[in-house]
């Protein structure tokens, strides 16, 4: 018996949301969860070029368990994108319609704050998902969202091979009883 | 052979989990807890990889167990809090 977990990417200012436990997430300029070609980032010739905000929150849909807890999400450390394209990350509390980050600020910024590295984030140092709406999270309510959001930004610098970039890997992990 | 879940029944010292292949209780008196750590690791291949380890935790020591795409039951006690 277990709890059924999905990890769900948030679109639009109605925060629709988009099951991607087994599927991928396209970083784009539109603020939508299809995995397409339409709306490619742009190698750019000055500044940078962020694309629009993804809006990632685990869900409870349902399954049998007491509680969960100790939500962290982190990467394998290396990334495989190549030279001039970064992935930023920052948790938020609260939902806001995804945007495409001022290129004034290199990192881009959530909130006024800097973002970080995503890769700086591994095993050994996850990413805290539970902070800000803190847990532990039980059953009443399910189906539900838990924890807090995680925003991401590509970057994509300047003198960047043009093309799809290679998929990266991305894990969500928790305590459950 | 596809791995089991864990079942975890009872509380604190009297915690005892399982799966088809192994079972985890405590014995003599500490402080203990037992908890599932479960991840989704959403691959590059657009694939989503289900994982899950048992952690029985008594006096600070953790005994990690995981199967494998084999089957196999690897086992690991540490004091660290390792992920999946």
């Amino acid at each position: 018996m277990a709890a059924t977990v999905q990890i769900r990417e948030k679109n639009g200012a109605g925060q629709v949301a988009s099951d991607k436990t087994a599927g991928t997430i396209r970083f784009k300029k539109a603020d939508d969860a299809a995995v397409d070609l339409n709306n490619p980032l742009v190698v750019p010739s000055s500044l940078t070029e962020y694309s629009y905000q993804k809006w990632l929150r685990l869900y409870v849909a349902g399954g049998s368990y007491t509680q969960i807890s100790n939500l962290q999400v982190y990467s394998d450390g290396a990334s495989g994108y190549g030279s001039g394209v970064k992935l930023w990350a920052k948790t938020a509390a609260a939902y806001a319609t995804p945007a495409i980050p001022s290129t004034a600020n290199d990192p881009p910024q959530l909130s006024g704050v800097g973002m970080a590295d995503m890769f700086g984030f591994t095993a050994g140092a996850p990413l805290d998902m539970d902070n800000l709406n803190a847990g532990p999270f039980d059953s009443l309510g399910v189906p539900k969202d838990i924890g807090n959001y995680l925003v991401l930004v590509m970057e994509v610098e300047v003198g960047t091979a043009q093309g799809v970039k290679p998929a990266e890997t991305l894990t969500f992990a928790w305590d459950e009883i | 052979m596809p791995a089991e879940p864990f079942d975890i029944q009872g509380e604190g010292i009297s915690a005892v989990g399982a799966d088809a292949g192994v079972l985890v209780s405590f014995a003599g008196a500490g402080d203990a807890r037992m908890f599932r750590r479960r991840a989704h690791r959403m691959h590059a291949s657009g694939s989503s990889e289900p994982i899950e380890m048992l952690v029985a935790e008594f006096d600070g020591v953790r005994t990690y167990l995981r199967r494998d795409a084999c089957g196999r039951l690897q086992v690991v006690v540490t004091r660290l809090d390792l992920q999946p």
